[in-house]
């Protein structure tokens, strides 16, 4: 248990809870930014990476005897490098095997894509020129693509060594499963898929890297948005001291999970920079290498069976899920584990049985992806009820009141060993049949239906799971200077996700101190505090983050109030701060600057009477006491959990906070072409209190319009041969302005007793949503036709097979 | 060490072909490779930061920009045809660091998180604005559905050119190609 600092005094609120405008903007309205391709320095060579056409195929002779005589090529590098320079890629999640994989090829190649060498040229089209004069020979081996025909006996193997494609599986059982089924007045079968997809940031991964041979200093440029995971696994990897490696993180053009372990990426750069000292070694990850080898979502399968009573009360359901990983161990397993932990949703459902298997394929590695599997978790518990609902003939909105958990059942301990802390699920789905005026808008979908349109309503409510784990501590360092300006360094990277404006408002608030007088820096290894977990990941900036801030920034307001006493000739209880001034509660007038307390405090302190605290700064790592409590009771009881980080043995992943969001939708499906048009969308949601509700709207606005993507186009779709089809935005489909609707959004208030503001998190959860309602309203659609989906997307040629085949 | 590397940095001779055009209202003069494409030539010789690629297959739009006032995307336009044109970035768009109308609007509706893709966006809509400076939601979403924004969901974005063009937008999209043409 962690000894808490107490620190007591109330703050006044100006700007927590208010839509600051954000400091981020100016800058990137400009074009004034600091994205790796933005940056030019001199003495730099440009990287292209020639990769693997094969899925799988076992490389005989990688040449670059012709690409080293090639002017303008400056250095190469192959596998043999690898072997030389690095380790194998570290697992996060999967101990038993042991890494083969390297961050270039050896002896084989396990997926289209993968990197086999790299050129480092003068300039980025003489770099791509180069890899024409690289010779490959490869011996083409059968993939295997279909992660259940992996499963089998006589499969291809993905690894040789490890005897086997499945290299995960977790068995849990809770309650009296066999009990509750036989007592049941229905039992269903389902089975449901989700694809393999990508949030894709808009900018791919990129990195300088440089090498200085005589002091041992890496320094990597790049836009990972894990910096703590990068400092652990890249020092590892390449056996340098962590406090010589230098990570600086500028913009980052979103990030959304893709970006957490780009360890092919920075140790390619890291190799060519060991081999040229000195020389910045730049390389940009194009659109198609991101889509075929950055990371992808594990594919999902599932097959449940439910055991309900005829009034819509489940009692029990058991599932198998199969989750593809694609060709690396580096995430494999971590969707998996991920069903553990929302098992059963938002209900009370205490009988379940959970079987799930982590499969190797000749796909694109997995990589985190906004929720990693909660979303397939929502969306098996969430297409089970709906069919529940459709076979009972019940409303879907109805069932779910009858299960749910309710508001006085928190803190509430799910089957699994979660514990969730609050929240008011009936108010949400309740509210967000109000707002959407559910039954007004059945009556329409029925006046419609009569007219022979194909229109059709989709609810869902389900549980997020944010604001990371109490364990994955954050740091951060706030600092008044002898100018009295402050400036906050965390290891917390911006992402598009406006923490610097987040920041600026709690360090406001708790300081006291003018919005303008604060500036969030980069992450910079040198200088910024970080630890194993320091990122921007799990919606973790509502809890460790936010943890730490505030921490922090109480420390530094003692601070402040004390020389403020001192200086004012008064107690520490009769100083309030605001707006960068402190002065004197009964007596106003009686103030001091925080330009002048830094003054006196750095420059003269021994010459102010009283006590004094010199030095404004404050370093804070750590979480607080009632998030770290619930994560001890957490870690006790539960179960399914499979993390390593990367370096040591698994860890509970029991979240800090549980909002949860009701999706409301009506659509219309075109019968003759298949394409559905989303005409209203409402979401509710409770994420607790706010910080900046025009930023939450916008995460939601993001969130939503991904699982729209995702729900309706995007799929990276492999032929049998294991060659991605969908490796360009020609043929991965985003959404675009023509397809996402206008959303109403509503809010239920549920403060987390984990958060000392109040908080859950918000970023991950909305994309989760959509993936159900538009299923649910698609079925609601053609029930005429009795069509029932299984998997996503929901194209217009699925749709119109769906209505061919009824 | 460096030293050492430098000396392997022999310059390539290639073929170069002669450029002359007007980038952000200032005449440039530079020699390019026949094969260039505007956006590389103008992120990686000319040092504009304003432009981003985000797909090389003309799916994204973050590489936008005005080309004689119409808009393009500039990594799938040869930096030749540049020869003799006006070119206008989002550098060009705001004077002495004041955000124009449109670039206000997009920063009071929060239609930008990462930025990644805003700079195209900016471009997009002020040719929008130029052609039509009144449009509907409807031809807003039209007019810019050849940019993907990943981190938004569009929807702000929308609401901030539809909020631009009521604030007398007209006369400051018409006047674009001006260095000064920021509104604010």
């Amino acid at each position: 248990m962690v000894e808490q600092i107490q620190v007591t005094q109330e703050e006044r609120r100006n700007y927590i809870g208010t839509s600051l405008r954000r400091v981020e903007d100016k800058r990137l309205l400009t074009g004034n930014t600091n994205f790796v391709e933005d940056l030019r320095v001199a003495d730099t060579v440009f990287v292209a990476i020639l990769r693997s056409p094969y899925a799988h195929a076992r490389l005989l002779k990688v040449d670059v005897s012709r690409v080293r005589k090639m002017e303008g090529v400056i250095e190469v590098a192959t596998g043999d490098d690898a072997l030389k320079y690095s380790q194998p890629l570290p697992p996060y999640a999967i101990s038993k095997f042991p890494s083969e994989e390297y961050c270039l090829a050896t002896k084989k190649v396990r997926y289209m894509g993968e990197p086999v060498a790299a050129v480092a040229a003068i300039s980025p089209e003489l770099a791509e020129d180069a890899l024409e004069l690289i010779d490959v020979e490869y011996e083409p081996l059968k993939p295997v693509v279909d992660p259940e025909s992996a499963m089998s006996k006589d499969s291809p193997l993905v690894y040789d060594s490890f005897g086997t494609n499945v290299v995960g599986h977790n068995h849990g059982k809770w309650g009296d499963v066999e009990g509750a089924f036989k007592q049941a007045d229905v039992v269903l079968k389902k089975r449901v898929g989700l694809q393999r997809y990508s949030s894709t940031p808009l900018e791919s991964v990129s990195v300088i890297a440089t090498y200085d041979d005589i002091s041992g200093e890496l320094t990597l440029k790049s836009n990972a948005q894990m910096p703590g995971h990068v400092m652990m696994t890249i020092s590892k990897i390449f056996g340098i001291p962590s406090n010589s490696v230098h990570l600086i993180i500028n913009d980052i053009g979103g990030g959304f999970g893709l970006k957490t372990r780009p360890w092919r990426q920075l140790s390619i750069a890291t190799i060519l920079a060991m081999k040229l000292p000195g020389m910045n070694v730049k390389y940009l990850e194009d659109r198609t290498e991101h889509l075929s080898s950055g990371g992808q979502t594990a594919g999902l399968m599932a097959d449940i069976e439910v055991a309900a009573k005829k009034d819509g009360k489940i009692l029990a359901f058991r599932f198998r899920d199969i989750n593809n990983d694609g060709a690396s161990l580096t995430y494999a397993g971590t969707y998996a584990s991920m069903h553990a932990t929302l098992i059963s949703g938002c209900y009370k459902i205490n009988n379940i049985e959970w079987d799930s298997y982590t499969v190797l394929t000749n796909e694109c590695p997995s990589m985190p992806n906004r929720g990693v599997g909660k979303p397939g978790i929502v969306y098996i518990v969430e297409r089970m009820i709906e069919t529940v609902a459709q076979e009972l003939k019940m409303d879907p909105a109805e069932i779910r009141f009858r299960n749910f958990i309710q508001p006085d059942e928190f803190p509430y301990v799910t089957p699994s060993g979660r514990i969730y802390d609050s929240g008011n699920y009936p108010a949400v789905l309740k509210k967000a049949l109000e707002v959407s005026g559910y039954e007004e808008m059945k009556k329409e979908r029925d006046r419609l239906k009569e007219q022979g349109r194909l229109v059709g309503i989709g609810i869902t409510t389900y549980i997020h799971g944010a604001s990371a784990t109490a364990r994955e501590i954050e740091g951060i360092t706030i600092n008044i200077d002898p100018r009295g300006t402050a400036s906050v360094r965390s290891g917390s990277p911006d992402m598009g996700t406006s923490h610097s404006t987040a920041f600026v408002q709690i360090v406001s608030d708790i300081v006291g101190m003018k919005p303008d007088d604060i500036r969030v820096h980069p992450f910079d290894s040198y200088y910024s505090p970080w630890t194993p977990f320091s990122g921007t990941h799990a919606n973790k900036f509502s809890g460790p983050d936010v943890e730490a801030a505030v921490m922090a920034a109480k420390l530094l307001r003692q601070k402040v109030v004390t020389n403020a006493a001192a200086m004012l000739k008064t107690g520490p209880e009769d100083i309030e701060v605001s707006e960068s001034v402190a002065f004197s509660k009964t007596n106003p007038e009686n103030k001091v600057t925080i330009q002048d307390i830094a003054k006196a405090t750095y420059q003269n302190p021994y010459l102010v009477p009283g006590k004094i605290d010199p030095g404004l700064e404050v370093t804070w790592i750590g979480n607080n006491e009632s998030a770290v409590k619930a994560f001890d009771a957490t870690k006790e009881i539960e179960t399914g959990a499979t993390h390593q980080l990367v370096t040591g043995s698994g860890s509970p992943t029991g979240y800090m906070t549980y909002p949860n969001s009701a999706h409301v939708a009506l659509i219309e499906v075109d019968r003759e072409t298949g394409i559905i048009s989303i005409l209203k969308y409402f979401v509710v949601h409770d994420i607790g209190n706010v910080i900046n509700p025009q930023i939450v709207q916008g995460q939601l606005h993001g969130g939503v319009a991904h699982g729209i993507g995702v729900a309706l186009m995007e799929d990276f779709v492999y032929d049998e041969d294991g060659q991605l089809i969908a490796s360009s935005f020609a043929n991965y489909l985003k959404p675009t302005t023509m397809e996402i609707p206008n959303i109403v959004d509503d809010h239920v208030v549920t403060p987390s007793p984990r958060s000392s503001l109040g908080i859950k998190g918000i970023g991950e959860g909305e994309t989760f949503g959509p993936l159900v309602t538009m299923c649910n309203a698609v079925e609601d659609a053609l029930s005429e036709y009795g069509a029932k989906v299984s998997t996503l997307p929901l194209t217009p040629e699925k749709i119109r097979n769906l209505i061919n085949r009824a | 060490m460096i030293s050492s590397q430098r000396k392997k940095r022999k310059e390539v001779s290639v073929q170069k072909i002669d450029l002359e055009f007007e980038l952000n209202g200032v005449p440039v003069e530079a020699d390019v490779e026949p094969r260039s494409l505007l956006a590389f030539f103008l992120r990686d010789h000319l040092g504009v930061k304003g432009i981003h690629v985000g797909c090389d297959t003309t799916n994204c739009g973050a590489c936008t920009v005005l080309m004689d006032g119409k808009s393009v995307k500039s990594c799938t336009v040869l930096a030749a045809r540049a020869n003799g044109t006006k070119v206008t970035t989002v550098e060009g768009i705001s004077s002495n660091g004041n955000l124009s109308a449109l670039q206000e609007s997009f920063a009071r509706n929060h239609a930008l998180q990462c930025g990644y893709c805003t700079p195209g966006f900016l471009m997009s809509s002020l040719y929008l604005l130029g052609k039509n400076p009144h449009p509907s939601e409807e031809e807003i979403r039209k007019g810019l559905a050849g940019n993907l924004c990943m981190c938004t969901g569009y929807l702000n974005i929308i609401k901030a050119v539809k909020e631009a063009s009521s604030s007398n937008f007209g006369s400051e999209a018409g006047n674009r190609n001006n260095k000064n043409s920021g509104g604010s």
